[in-house]
């Protein structure tokens, strides 16, 4: 059995990883004999130099710490508002038709948009930068919870009425636990979300990070760093979205 | 023993990973193909210009109908798309979608070190219309009292250096200053409300602050610092196969620098109602800047020296020797030579 146990896993990771590898080849072939455009995608040559220079100077270090820390503030911000307003909604019926056409319109807003909005607002310092990743973190998380709260069993609401439980009980016992698998799978987006928003937010006037990182390669047509920039990006993401999923499984473990 | 299920499941998955390779592949020789399709040599139906707001030559040329003049009869258009910063340039005219583009000299160098396949075949422009603008409020009263203080200006773009000079001169480096990059557009905004004390930006955006705020004031201009050579570069596929367009598109843009020397405010209205400026915007930098397209010797050593600060100051992974990245057959074929 821990035989075709560990067979299985090697298929489902090699079945994960066919497509990257055949992605690697055509890229890596394609810079050796010219049939790719290397004015536009770096070869594999200019990006090890760019790592290698990068990593040795520290800057690549600075700039992913940075982000990272930037995602982590932006990520708590907007995911605390987004379980709380997100719970309101979930729980109390006015608040739901209150906030129905408010959600309906704002949450279509690119973030990007928004840019010169809050410039205005909240100047260039770091505020306007963490509202913008907050925003990609807020709607996940948000849309997440009040589905969880939503998808409590009625029956078992009904049982527990019947057996003459009380309010809080009910909460704590029943719709809660109901509706932590769907917060949390709004967490696991919402800080996909951010990631994904730290490279717009960065476009505000940072001199650091990611996605100032990009913002920079482009300005001095550094295709070797826009590339290693997008991959620290992809590469990070995966990474937080492992381990949210992780943390989900032992979270939640009843799922599985 | 494998049931049905489990073998169509396994065709199902060979089929997919099949079918995904072979998309692959087939979308990858496309764009092979399709750019080889572009440099056919058939007639060329559009010219695709970059330009940018300050880059007035294009703007005046299409306002005076000189290009329609000069192509009509071949049945070609020149089509001019607006770009905000000369990088994205440089990217459209490496991909293939922009033949011509007017933009700055630093992104200029910066693809020409990338391997970017294009040529410099003349200049738009001539100036030292760049300048240092500080919030009166700030206290700053020379380069050396910039220290401390929120310094921005657009990384990667031809003003870059002149803002590096400008600490240099002060005895400063980056460190400092607080070092800010920020779009031309952006700098409006943040230096008007107060979000930045000092920033070293171009027109028209420097005629715009001034007019819309009495709070910010100019420390310096960059006479005496740095002149300003505008380049006009086209993609190298589109010089093999236009040559006599090229030249027909550079005397067209000189025809109407000519016309300007003659009307001057005419040409200042005619620029501002094409790209969609105020007339006190456009007025400022027009009348500072040298709008012939030949390249005089001075001028090229104007863009050498442009390169060589732009490498002393970290914006440029290499050194470049500009001149023999420029061209000037195209402009000598239509008759377009220095006075």
């Amino acid at each position: 059995m821990k035989k075709y146990g560990v067979l299985n896993r090697l298929e489902t990771i090699s079945s994960a990883m066919f497509i990257p590898v055949i992605i690697i080849v055509w890229w890596w072939y394609g810079a050796k004999n010219g049939t790719l455009n290397t004015n536009l995608i770096a070869g594999p040559d200019e990006l090890k130099k760019c790592f290698t220079d990068m990593w040795q100077d520290g800057s690549l270090q600075r700039y992913l710490l940075a982000s990272t820390g930037r995602v982590l503030k932006g990520f708590a911000i907007g995911s605390s508002l987004g379980f709380i307003v997100g719970t309101l909604d979930g729980l109390l019926p006015p608040v739901r038709k209150l906030l129905a056409a408010v959600i309906g319109i704002l949450r279509p807003i690119p973030p990007i948009s928004l840019i010169p909005f809050l410039i205005l607002w909240m100047g260039i310092g770091e505020s306007s930068k963490l509202t913008i990743i907050a925003i990609g973190a807020f709607w996940a998380v948000l849309l997440n919870t009040i589905q969880g709260f939503q998808e409590t069993d009625p029956k078992l609401l009904e049982l527990a009425k019947a057996f003459g439980k009380s309010k809080i009980e009910i909460l704590f016992r029943i719709i809660l636990p109901s509706a932590i698998p769907s917060v949390f799978t709004g967490l696991r987006l919402g800080i996909s979300h951010a990631w994904t928003a730290v490279v717009t937010a960065e476009m505000i006037a940072a001199s650091s990070g990611v996605g100032y990182m990009i913002q920079i390669a482009r300005e001095l047509v550094r295709p070797d760093m826009l590339l290693l920039g997008i991959i620290c990006i992809a590469c990070i993401g995966l990474i937080i979205d492992l381990v949210m999923t992780l943390i989900l499984k032992k979270i939640v473990y009843w799922r599985a | 023993m494998r049931t049905g299920e489990d073998k169509f499941r396994k065709r199902l998955k060979k089929a997919g990973v099949f079918a995904a390779v072979t998309a692959l592949l087939v979308s990858s020789s496309l764009t092979v193909q399709a750019k080889e399709q572009d440099t056919a040599g058939e007639e060329k139906t559009t010219i695709h210009v970059a330009v940018q707001k300050s880059t007035y030559s294009p703007y005046l040329t299409k306002a005076l109908g000189y290009f329609d003049d000069a192509f009509s009869t071949e049945g070609t258009t020149v089509e001019l798309t607006e770009f905000s910063q000369g990088a994205p340039m440089v990217e459209a005219v490496n991909s293939g979608d922009i033949d011509v583009a007017f933009l700055g000299d630093v992104p200029t160098f910066a693809g020409l070190i990338n391997g970017g396949e294009y040529t410099i075949i003349g200049k738009y422009s001539e100036d030292t219309a760049k300048a240092l603008l500080v919030r009166k409020d700030a206290d700053i009263k020379s380069f050396e009292d910039l220290k401390g203080h929120t310094y921005a200006t657009a990384f990667g773009s031809n003003v870059q250096p002149l803002a590096e000079i400008y600490l240099e001169k002060g005895g400063l480096t980056d460190a400092d200053v607080q070092y800010t990059n920020l779009s031309f557009g952006d700098i409006n905004t943040s230096i008007v409300n107060g979000d930045i004390d000092a920033a070293v930006t171009n027109e028209p955006n420097i005629s715009k602050i001034l007019s819309t705020t009495d709070d910010v004031e100019v420390l310096a201009t960059a006479d005496g610092y740095k002149t300003f050579v505008g380049p006009i570069i086209a993609g190298n596929d589109f010089l093999k196969n236009y040559p006599e367009t090229t030249s027909e598109f550079l005397s067209a843009i000189q025809k109407a620098a000519d016309w300007s020397k003659e009307n001057k405010e005419e040409a200042v209205e005619k620029i501002a109602g094409e790209a969609g400026l105020e007339t006190t915007d456009v007025k400022t930098l027009f009348e500072q800047q040298d709008n012939n397209t030949y390249l005089t010797d001075e001028q090229i050593q104007g863009l050498q020296q442009g390169a060589d600060d732009a490498y002393k100051y970290g914006l440029l992974k290499s050194e470049i020797s500009v001149k023999d990245y420029i061209d000037t057959s195209y402009l000598e074929a239509a008759g377009i030579t220095a006075e």
